[in-house]
Order: C-alpha cells, then sequence, then structure tokens
C-alpha cells in the first residue's frame, strides 16, 4: 500500500510537470512567433553578404517588403548585373521570380522549396518560414540562463523538408536567437544566427542573420538596416505586376 | 680481391654479425613502406601538364571521379531508384566525397506549363511509387542528353553515382581508403533488407577506384609472386647443386638484398608503385645469379679436393672479376632508365640497380664468411658425367656447324626485322585491370553505355560571365563533339544556354551580361557549379568524356583538340552588328552566316547526319534573308496581345488600347520597319491617352522584347520545320535534336557578333571602334587525358635512347675487360639478336610498345651481358689452357655453360612467375622477359662462340697461340722428365 502511493506520488508529479512543460514549450514558441510576427508590415533593406568556405565574399543588397506572414517581395538593388530581379511570395505554393533581362515573370514551382534562395544558404522555405508554430511541434528541452532550447519536429502533414530544429529563444524577450537544422537522419545540416537585436518602433528585431551551411562551410550573413514598421503596404504592391517595377 | 677474401674470411663472425643487425634495422625499415598506385603521379612533377592538372584538381574540387554504377532490368524501378537514393544521401555525408550527382540529387531545368522550374530532378529524393509516374520519369529522363550517357544508359539498364573525391595532399592514401569506405557503406544498405533485389548489381569505375585496385593488385602481386619466386627458386638451385647449400647460401643473398633495398625505400620514403611491385621479384631472380656462379665455381674446386677455407678464398680471386663486371652491366641496364621522364621508370631502375649492388655486396661478403665453414655435399658424379655427355655433344655439334648456325641466325634476324614495322605503339591503360575484376566490369561499361571514362578538359581563364566567352564554348562544346570517341561536353555554357533554353526556348547564350547573370543567379549555389566554375567566376571547366584508355587514339584526340584550340583566337572583339553598315557590314554577316553553317553541321553530326554545305548555306540564308511578311505581322499581334493580357504587363489595358496598339505595331512592320522601344512608347502613348511616359517607357521595353521575339521566332520556323523532316531522328532525341538546330539557326536574330580581333583590325577604321568590345580569353586541354598523352610521347624517346647509352657502355666495358674491340662488339651480338626477337614477337604477336615492354631491351642487355662475360672470360681462360678450340669450347660449356642455364632459368622462370600476377600489362612483362633471359642464353652458348671460331678475333687467336704455347711447354716438360729418370 504504501509502495502504492509512492507510485501514485511520482505519476502525479510526473504528469503535472510534465504538462507545465509541454505548455510552456507550445507558449513559448507562440510568443516567439507572435514578436516575429508582430508588426503589420516591414520595409528594410537588407545587405546579404555570401562567404565561401575560402573567405571569398560576394555582396548584394536588397529591398524587402513583408506584409502580413504571408506576403513578402525582394527586390535586388545590386549588383548592376542583377539588379531588379525580384522575388515574391503570395502564399507557401505561389511564388514568382522576376528576370529583368528577359522582362518576363515566372513561376516557381513550390517543389524548390528547399533549393537555396539566389546563391544565399537560405532556401525558399527557410525564407518564407514566419511562423514555426504552424509548422512544428515544439518540446522545451533546455533551459539556460538567458535562453529556452525548443526542439521542433514537423506536425503530421506539415510541408517542410527539415526532420528536426532546434531553436534558441531568448527568455527576455523571445527573440529566437538562433536555429539548428537538421535533416530527418537527423544530420546537422545549417545553422542561424541572429545577433543585433534592436528594438525598432516598439518592435523588437535581430538585425543580423548568419546561416551556415555545414557541409560546404558556405555562409551567408544578413545586415538590415532603414527598417521600417507598419508602413500600411497595399496589397497590389505584391502582385506581378509590382514585380517588374524598377525600384 | 685476395686482400678482401682474407679479411672476410678472418672477420666472419664480425662480418655475419654486421650484416645481421642490418638486415633487421632495414626490415624495420622496409615494413613502413606504402603504396602509390596513382598513376597521374608517375610524371615529373616538375610538368607544367600535371602541375596544371594538379592545380585543376584543386581549385574544381578534386579531379578524382569515381563512378558506382547500378545495373538492373530496368533502373526506372521503385527499388533501384530507391537504392540510388540512399546511395546519393550516404556519400552526400561522407566528408571525402566533395561531390555526388546521381538521378536522385542532380538538378533539373523543367519546362512547367507557367514558367521553369530550377530544383532536383527528383525532388527530396522523393521516388515516383506508380508505374505511370515511373515510366513518364524514364522517358523525360532519357530525352534530356545531359542524363543521356553520363547518368543513365541509353537503354535504362545502367545509372551512375558520380563521386567527385575531395583533393586532399595525401591522395593516394585518401584514395584508397575513401574507395574502402564506399564499399563498405554500399555493401551496409544492400545488405540491408529493403535494398536487396537480385538482378541489381554495383560496380565501381573511375580513377579512384582505379587506384584502389591497383593498390589491392601490388600487395596482390607481392603476396603471391614472392613465395612463387622463392619456390622456383629453390627447385632450380636445387636441381642445379644437388644439394641445401647451394639451395640455401644464394636464396639467402636474394632475400637479404631484397630486405636491404625496401629498407632504403622506407628509409628515404619511397613507396611501392605498380613497377617497383615487382621489383622484389626482379631481385629475387637477378640477385641469384652471382651466387649461383661463386657456389658452382665453389663446388668445382671442393671436388677437386680442395679445404672449404681455401676454397672460398680462391673462389674469391678467381670469379671475383667478372661478377663485379656483370654487376656493373646490370646495373647500367637497369640505371640507365634513370634518364626516362616517368617516376615509376626512374624509381624501379634505380632501385633495382642498387638492389644488385647490395646483393653483390652480400654475395662477396656473406658467402665467402659462411663457405669458409665448410659444407657439405655430394659429389653426384654420374650427373656431372651425364651433363659433361651433353656440353661436349653441343660443343662438337657448335665447333662443326658453326656456319650453319651463323646462317640460321641471319635468317632469323631478317624474319624479326619483318616484324619490327607491326610493332603496335600503344598502351591500353585498362590492361592494369585484373580481367573480370569489378573496375574492369566497371570500365567496359562505362565504354560502351557512358561514352567512356576518361575526362577530356579544356581550361577557360577569362571572364566567364561574359556573354562573348560562354558563346565561345559553346563553340567548344560543339566542335568537341564531333571529335572521334569523344562526346558529352559540358560546361557552364551548355548548362547557361539549356536554362535559356527552358525558360525561352531558345538553345542560345544570352546576348547580354543581365541575361547571363539573371539565369546563372538562379544555380550559382549548386554544386555543379562550383565544379564548373572557379576563382570568382574567372576560370571555368569544359569537360567530355573519352572513349578509350588506348594511347593510340588517346594522342589523336588530344592532338584534334589541341589543333582545333590553337585555331581559336585568344582576342576577341563582339561587334554589334546594328552599329555597322555598308561593305563592313556585308561582310560580317557573310562571317555571320559561315559560322552558322558550321554550327548547324556540328550539331547534324551530333546526330549521324552528313549534310552538304551548299544546302546548309542555303537554309542559312533563308533565315538570315527572311523579310517580314503576314504571317509576321500575325505572330507579333498574338504575343503582343497575349502579353498584355498576362497579370505581369506593366500597364493594364482593355482589349480596344491593345488592338490599336497592335495596329499601329502592323503598319511599321508592313512597311519592313521592326519598332524599338521608343518608338513602341511613342505607340503606347498615342494610342493611350493619358499614359504617363514612365509608365510608356517601362511597358515599350518589355513590348519590344516580346516583338523582337515573335519575329525572330517567324524568322527560324520555315527552316527548322525543314531540317525536322529532312532529317529523321528517333523520337527520344526529337526535341534535343529541335532544341540544337533551332538554338544555331537563332543566330541570326542575334545583333552581336564574336570575331577574331585581327580579322576586326582588318575589317575596321578607327572611326567604327565604338562599334565593338574588345574580350580577351585564354585557355588550354588539361585532365589526365594530355596527362597520359605527355606520357605516351616521352616513352619512345627515352627507351631509345636508354637503350642505346646501355649498348654503348657495354661494348665499351667489354672491350676493356677483353682488351679488344673487337671481343667487346662481336660479344653484344647475341644480346642485340636477342632484344630484336623481342621486338619481334611483340610485332607478330600485337603486344603493344608501352612503359613496361619498353623497358625489357634496357633490362636484357644489363642480364643477358653476363651471360657473354662469363662465357667469353672463361672461353678465354680454357683456350689458354691448350689452345684446343674445341676441347676449350666443351670445357667452357661444362662449366660456365651449365651456370648460364641455371642462371637463365631461375632468372627467366621468376619472370616467368610474373604470368601470376594480376594486371595483365605485367604479365606481358614478364613473359617476354623471361623469353629474353632464354634466348639470350642460348644465343650466348650457341652463337657466340661460332662466331668466334668463325672470325677468330685477335684477342681469341692469342689466347689459342698462348694455349699452343702452354701446351708444348707442358708437352716438353712430359718428355723431359721420364728421361730425367
Amino acid at each position: 500500500m504504501r509502495k502504492f502511493k509512492y507510485f501514485m506520488l511520482v505519476l502525479i508529479i510526473l504528469v503535472l510537470f510534465g504538462n507545465v512543460s509541454a505548455q510552456s514549450a507550445d507558449e513559448i514558441l507562440s510568443k516567439a512567433d507572435s514578436v516575429m510576427n508582430a508588426p503589420s508590415d516591414m520595409v528594410a533593406v537588407e545587405k546579404m553578404i555570401l562567404i565561401d568556405k575560402d573567405g571569398s565574399r560576394k555582396v548584394r543588397e536588397v529591398k524587402i517588403y513583408q506584409k502580413g506572414s504571408e506576403k513578402r517581395l525582394i527586390r535586388f538593388l545590386s549588383p548592376a548585373d542583377v539588379r531588379s530581379v525580384g522575388f515574391l511570395r503570395l502564399a507557401a505554393d505561389r511564388l514568382y521570380l522576376y528576370l529583368p533581362a528577359f522582362r518576363r515573370v515566372r513561376r516557381i514551382a513550390s517543389s524548390v522549396k528547399n533549393e537555396n534562395f539566389m546563391g544565399t544558404d537560405f532556401s525558399y522555405e527557410d525564407m518564407s518560414q514566419s511562423e514555426y508554430g504552424k509548422d512544428y511541434k515544439p518540446k522545451l528541452i533546455k533551459k539556460t540562463e538567458n535562453q529556452f532550447v525548443l526542439e521542433l519536429t514537423p506536425r503530421a502533414g506539415a510541408d517542410v523538408s527539415y526532420g528536426k530544429l532546434l531553436a534558441y529563444i531568448d527568455k527576455s524577450d523571445y527573440v529566437v536567437r538562433k536555429v539548428e537544422f537538421f535533416d530527418t537522419d537527423g544530420n546537422q545540416v545549417k545553422i542561424l544566427t541572429i545577433d543585433n537585436v534592436k528594438k525598432i518602433d516598439g518592435y523588437r528585431i535581430g538585425t543580423e542573420m548568419e546561416m551556415k551551411t555545414v557541409k560546404n562551410g558556405h555562409r551567408t550573413l544578413l545586415k538590415l538596416s532603414k527598417i521600417q514598421f507598419d508602413q500600411r503596404l497595399k496589397d497590389n504592391i505584391f502582385s506581378e505586376r509590382n514585380l517588374k517595377r524598377p525600384e | 680481391m685476395l686482400k678482401i677474401a682474407d679479411f672476410v674470411i678472418r672477420n666472419r663472425f664480425g662480418v655475419i654479425a654486421f650484416i645481421v643487425v642490418t638486415t633487421l634495422l632495414l626490415g624495420w625499415q622496409a615494413m613502413k613502406v606504402d603504396l602509390n598506385a596513382d598513376f597521374s603521379t608517375y610524371l615529373r612533377k616538375d610538368d607544367p601538364l600535371v602541375q596544371q592538372y594538379n592545380r585543376v584538381g584543386e581549385i574544381f574540387g578534386g579531379n578524382s571521379i569515381g563512378i558506382a554504377l547500378i545495373t538492373a532490368d530496368d533502373v526506372f524501378s521503385k527499388e533501384s531508384l530507391s537504392l540510388v537514393a540512399r546511395l546519393t544521401e550516404a556519400y552526400e555525408k561522407m566528408p571525402e566525397i566533395a561531390y555526388v550527382t546521381s538521378l536522385t540529387n542532380v538538378i533539373d531545368f523543367r519546362k512547367t506549363p507557367w514558367g521553369l522550374e530550377v530544383g532536383k530532378l527528383l525532388n527530396g529524393g522523393d521516388i515516383p511509387q506508380s508505374p505511370q509516374e515511373l515510366a513518364q520519369l524514364k522517358s523525360y529522363v532519357l530525352s534530356k542528353d545531359r542524363y543521356v550517357e553520363n547518368l543513365v544508359s541509353e537503354d535504362a539498364k545502367a545509372t551512375a553515382i558520380v563521386l567527385r573525391f575531395a583533393s586532399t595532399k595525401n591522395k593516394v592514401l585518401s584514395h584508397f581508403t575513401t574507395s574502402l569506405k564506399i564499399k563498405q557503406i554500399t555493401d551496409s544498405i544492400i545488405q540491408s533488407k529493403d535494398g536487396s533485389r537480385n538482378d541489381l548489381k554495383i560496380y565501381f569505375g573511375g580513377m579512384p577506384f582505379l587506384i584502389f585496385n591497383m593498390t589491392t593488385l601490388i600487395t596482390h602481386n607481392m603476396e603471391v609472386l614472392v613465395p612463387l619466386m622463392v619456390l622456383i627458386l629453390v627447385v632450380i638451385l636445387y636441381l642445379g647443386f644437388r644439394t641445401w647449400a647451394g639451395v640455401v647460401l644464394p636464396l639467402l643473398v636474394v632475400i637479404i638484398s631484397v630486405v636491404w633495398v625496401v629498407g632504403f625505400m622506407g628509409f628515404f620514403n619511397l613507396k611501392f608503385d605498380l613497377l617497383t611491385g615487382i621489383m622484389p621479384v626482379v631481385l629475387l631472380a637477378l640477385g641469384s645469379a652471382d651466387g649461383i656462379h661463386l657456389m658452382k665455381r665453389y663446388f668445382e674446386r671442393r671436388r677437386g679436393g680442395e679445404p672449404a677455407r681455401d676454397a672460398a678464398r680462391f673462389v674469391y680471386q678467381e670469379m671475383g672479376t667478372p661478377i663485379l663486371l656483370t654487376t656493373i652491366t646490370t646495373m647500367v641496364g637497369f640505371a640507365s632508365l634513370a634518364i626516362s621522364d616517368f617516376t615509376v621508370i626512374r624509381q624501379f631502375g634505380l632501385l633495382t640497380a642498387l638492389g644488385v649492388l647490395l646483393a653483390l655486396v652480400i654475395t662477396l661478403t656473406l658467402l665467402p664468411a659462411l663457405l669458409s665453414f665448410g659444407i657439405r655435399f655430394h659429389l653426384g658424379k654420374a650427373k656431372v658425367a651425364s651433363r659433361a655427355w651433353l656440353t661436349d655433344k653441343l660443343g662438337s655439334f657448335i665447333y662443326n656447324k658453326k656456319v650453319a648456325i651463323l646462317l640460321g641466325s641471319l635468317l632469323i634476324i631478317f624474319v624479326s626485322l619483318l616484324a619490327i614495322p607491326k610493332i603496335v605503339k600503344d598502351v591500353d591503360w585498362t590492361l592494369c585491370l585484373a580481367k573480370g575484376s569489378s573496375p574492369y566490369h566497371a570500365e567496359m561499361m562505362l565504354r560502351e553505355k557512358f561514352g567512356g571514362s576518361l575526362p577530356i578538359q579544356i581550361l577557360i581563364d577569362g571572364d566567364i560571365k561574359e556573354p562573348a566567352v560562354l558563346k565561345m564554348m559553346r563553340v567548344m562544346e560543339r566542335r568537341l563533339e564531333t571529335i572521334p570517341l569523344v562526346s558529352k561536353s559540358e560546361s557552364i555554357a551548355g548548362i547557361i544556354a539549356e536554362m535559356n533554353y527552358v525558360m525561352n526556348d531558345r538553345y542560345v547564350i544570352p546576348e547580354t551580361r543581365q541575361g547571363v547573370s539573371n539565369l546563372w543567379f538562379l544555380i550559382e549555389s549548386e554544386d555543379m557549379i562550383r565544379q564548373m566554375v572557379a576563382r570568382g567566376e574567372k576560370e571555368a571547366l569544359l569537360q567530355a568524356k573519352l572513349d578509350t584508355w588506348h594511347t593510340s587514339s588517346l594522342v589523336a584526340a588530344v592532338d584534334s583538340i589541341n589543333i582545333f584550340l590553337a585555331n581559336l583566337p585568344k582576342d576577341m572583339v563582339v561587334v554589334d552588328l546594328s552599329g555597322v553598315s555598308g561593305a563592313v557590314r556585308d561582310k560580317l554577316k557573310k562571317l555571320q552566316a559561315q559560322r552558322m553553317v558550321e554550327n548547324l553541321r556540328w550539331d547534324l553530326q551530333k546526330y549521324g547526319f552528313q549534310p552538304s554545305s551548299e544546302k546548309l548555306q542555303q537554309m542559312v540564308s533563308q533565315v538570315l534573308n527572311s523579310k517580314v511578311n503576314t504571317q509576321t505581322v500575325r505572330r507579333v499581334q498574338e504575343a503582343v496581345t497575349a502579353y498584355l493580357q498576362t497579370p505581369e504587363a506593366e500597364i493594364a489595358l482593355s482589349d480596344i488600347y491593345v488592338r490599336r496598339i497592335n495596329r499601329d505595331i502592323e503598319s511599321r512592320l508592313l512597311k519592313q520597319q521592326i519598332p524599338d522601344k521608343k518608338e513602341l512608347s511613342r505607340i503606347i502613348q498615342r494610342q493611350v491617352p493619358g499614359t504617363r511616359a514612365k509608365d510608356a517607357d517601362w511597358l515599350a521595353e518589355s513590348l519590344a522584347e516580346v516583338v523582337r521575339v515573335a519575329i525572330g521566332e517567324n524568322r527560324v520556323a520555315p527552316v527548322l520545320a525543314n531540317l525536322e523532316k529532312k532529317y529523321e531522328v528517333a523520337p527520344l532525341k526529337k526535341e534535343n535534336f529541335r532544341r540544337d538546330i533551332k538554338g544555331d539557326l537563332w543566330a541570326a536574330n542575334e545583333n552581336l557578333l564574336v570575331i577574331d580581333a585581327l580579322q576586326a583590325k582588318k575589317l575596321f577604321t578607327t572611326t567604327d571602334f565604338r562599334a565593338y568590345n574588345e574580350v580577351s580569353w585564354q585557355f588550354m586541354q588539361t585532365g589526365l587525358a594530355p596527362v597520359l598523352n605527355r606520357m605516351e610521347e616521352e616513352l619512345t624517346p627515352t627507351q631509345t635512347e636508354s637503350l642505346f647509352a646501355t649498348l654503348i657502355i657495354v661494348i665499351i666495358l667489354l672491350s676493356l675487360i677483353f682488351r679488344s674491340p673487337a671481343g667487346g662488339l662481336l660479344s653484344v651480338i647475341p644480346i642485340s639478336i636477342t632484344i630484336l626477337i623481342n621486338f619481334a614477337v611483340m610485332g607478330y604477336t600485337g603486344i603493344g610498345l608501352d612503359s613496361f615492354t619498353a623497358m625489357i631491351a634496357s633490362i636484357a642487355i644489363g642480364l643477358g651481358i653476363d651471360y657473354a662475360i662469363h662465357f667469353v672470360s672463361r672461353f678465354r681462360d680454357e683456350l689458354k689452357i691448350d689452345g684446343d678450340e674445341l676441347a676449350a669450347l666443351q670445357r667452357t660449356l661444362g662449366t660456365t655453360g651449365i651456370s648460364i642455364v641455371i642462371n637463365a632459368l631461375s632468372v627467366g622462370l621468376g619472370f616467368l612467375a610474373l604470368l601470376a600476377a594480376g594486371g595483365q600489362h605485367i604479365r606481358r612483362f614478364g613473359g617476354l622477359t623471361a623469353l629474353t633471359m632464354i634466348v639470350s642464353a642460348i644465343l650466348t652458348l650457341v652463337l657466340l662462340p661460332s662466331i668466334f671460331l668463325w672470325i677468330k678475333p685477335r684477342f681469341f687467336k692469342n689466347a689459342v697461340r698462348q694455349g699452343q704455347q702452354a701446351a708444348e711447354r707442358r708437352d716438353a716438360e712430359v718428355v723431359v722428365v721420364p728421361s730425367g729418370k
């Protein structure tokens, strides 16, 4: 009887704390997602620095228009030979590309989502990812002094190509500071680090990101500047016609 | 000599101890010797071609390409593709592999109903499940020439996973371990339950696996051949001496000398390669010679009742000089290989020469030291008697039939000379592979179904994003495919053209840098591009496959490519045809037409057609001179309407405005005026009132492109249709044929023409300068093919030089030894005829002159001349005894003759042991060298005395005279003694 009491106690503790931890993981992720998607829209200039394993660099500048978590327009400003190349995302399966040399907008198949976006280490999927909670189920695996470490596994039916993510979320402001990406076999494939978190127009945002591909050592550094939030961007900005418009 | 003998015998314990300790120390060093089977390292490292080859490997992520070939009844099955996917994934995870390309991860440019798709052929390794999907995939893949014969065979029975090995410092070791790891990974995947299917087989081919195979071959050769050789030696030595001491002592000498040489290799960090791998076997055969002669003389003296210590001492005195001389000649034969540019031949020659020297040192120290202790042996009188009978008979035969022997030899020389022109100078490098081995199968399959495994590479240095450079690279791609045995040319230029085709239906390089950059942008992070372009888009690699490892066809292909490259301009100018007029324009148009005819011809040749130049010129001129007609107008209007109705049109216009704009464009076209963007902007502003100039300009830019493309399409359509009708190709190739031919014809729509700068200087005056841009580039053929070609180029000259150098040195040595230039010259006759016979056998049997067979002549001189030295020395000595030519010959044959036979048999059989070697080239080498040894011994024993007996050179006559005088003295003594009694 006494043994049974102990058993019940252990069970209660397990259920209770297990539950608390699951809840808090969902909460943490949901807070992180909401921090990420708090502004209604954003316009910014982004410097992309592509760094090869041997240290050689390529620098590009783009202008980003983002509205909600779905609509995004990216237009290249430099270098000259790719100026005006544009990328438009209206939904996960509606991606468009504009190549100014041919004056034509082409739709890109959604199946390319795990291909790299324009020579960077970000895939189309990474570029489009704005709400982790939608596609991934979180599990709190570690708490450090400053960070929560969530293990994110794909939800049933989620159309994602990773097998697992480890997200490091800042305890103070719920900004995601680091994400490790793993393939379906559990091998680490990429590492995203987010730095230089600033408060702009009341929103907290990491203005420097680095994505590193583990196998080839290639890195992409993104530096945001001229960030403007809540500009009341019209829907027609996110159109094929506007995609062709020079900046 | 006697002093050394006395010293050795006096200090025999010290000598033996020294040899034992040295052997132990060097034996320990010998354990460290590694293997090197990478034949790209066999040439001098300072050779510019080799340097370039290595540099290309470093900057393009390794130039060692291995191929895993999977065969099945149909590779487009769930099981096969799943296996390919699993293997691809597993190989991708290996850090030793820089890039993996297979059907499941190759980048694909696919036309879709709404645009283009740049992605993996099988996205995320998703394998189609239904038979319909699989059939669809099969017909899609087989219709794309970038995949056929690169990743899948035309019959769909084999698929390749291409593995680019990462560049490392210790290439050989890493290739060996990586190949081993790949095989282990593959085995574990195949053995996993779901991967097994009976008809699936995997073979590994390509350079790294060849190296792997050869490394195991070297080990195998040593493991099998060394014991075999020892066994052969034991048998021959026992048969020759009938005593275990006669077996053990010469064997001990050679084994110790082999240990010492390999120990030196370890000390100097040298590696066993394909050739040095057989050096221990060769040394076992060679090193025993001195011991055999020494032991033979020792037993002769012991039979005469001499005590062991004295016999050892005097044998030394008698045999020391001939042994020293024969060692020097053998060393000269091998050391002469040092002038070769092949490091592998150099190393083999020098190490074997060192081995022969060490064998001499050990023979002259260890043997007398051991022999001085005394050896028990049977006299074996019966055998000796029977041998004497045989050699006496032979001696009489030679003595009586010398003229017949000489005539017979002349006949042999004549027959042999007839075969010399028949010798093929051709090496098939795959002969290095053991028949039936996995790489051999893979190699044969790569030849049959994948256009070969030898990469042809052209390195291009310049601004690779410059359309002129890319256009010229396309010219290279087309031209390469017309060279016999060359196929599957591939470079960034072809990729850009393919993307342009998928996106815009034109298989051409975009005319502007922006066009190139825009397409490039979509693929620049792809692994495929890193293997094609390097150094910040300043260097590119154009690759093709050569379907041969035969040096003769390889040389022909490499030469054709070099001739073609030599005729390409290094400095080009890009001329804008719209900016020139008059006679210059006419000349440029003519040049454009010529270029189009050339490209069309090359492309048609690729599909197996041989069109007449006249027909091609007619077609090209039809395209170039096509005029705007009503059909053109209709096509343009349709295109403009379609564009203005899309959501991407810069201004949303109602139908009425679309019709107005179209009418305006029509009126211009009918006047043969093609409206440019300025004109179109004016049309828009006129026909759509209220349009802002900025917006009109924006739309006009797109419309100008739409109009240009529609007119271009209309221009090429009739000729294209005509060509498609005239040249019937297989259904799966139809789309590619159309794509290629249309691409060639499309040049008529282009305003930019790339021409040679020298030509431009003649055409243009200074005022025309703004009409063109100068572009510089450089290119050279690189890769393994020219490296092998270089080996081939250097093979014959160095071997001939080596042969003559050896012959001259030997003649000088022999002249000095016999103190008679005639003696020297005559003594090399048997070995010269032996070499001739060797080449004749090669000529008659079709054995090619390769790096191995080319060495035989030099080695044969080094070895065969020993017989002449021993024979002539002994014959002269015997003649000096009584001046009786026949008796002297019989005694020589009965003593030294027997040693020569034992030696020739042991060396010959030793080389014959190489017939058990893996690798057909070593077998041929072994068989031919064995033949030369036996032939050389026979000629020395039969022909050489016939020559001396017939010619009777001065030194021969002198010896006879001395012998007769000695005999007379003896006779006189015999007469005197009884009378004294």
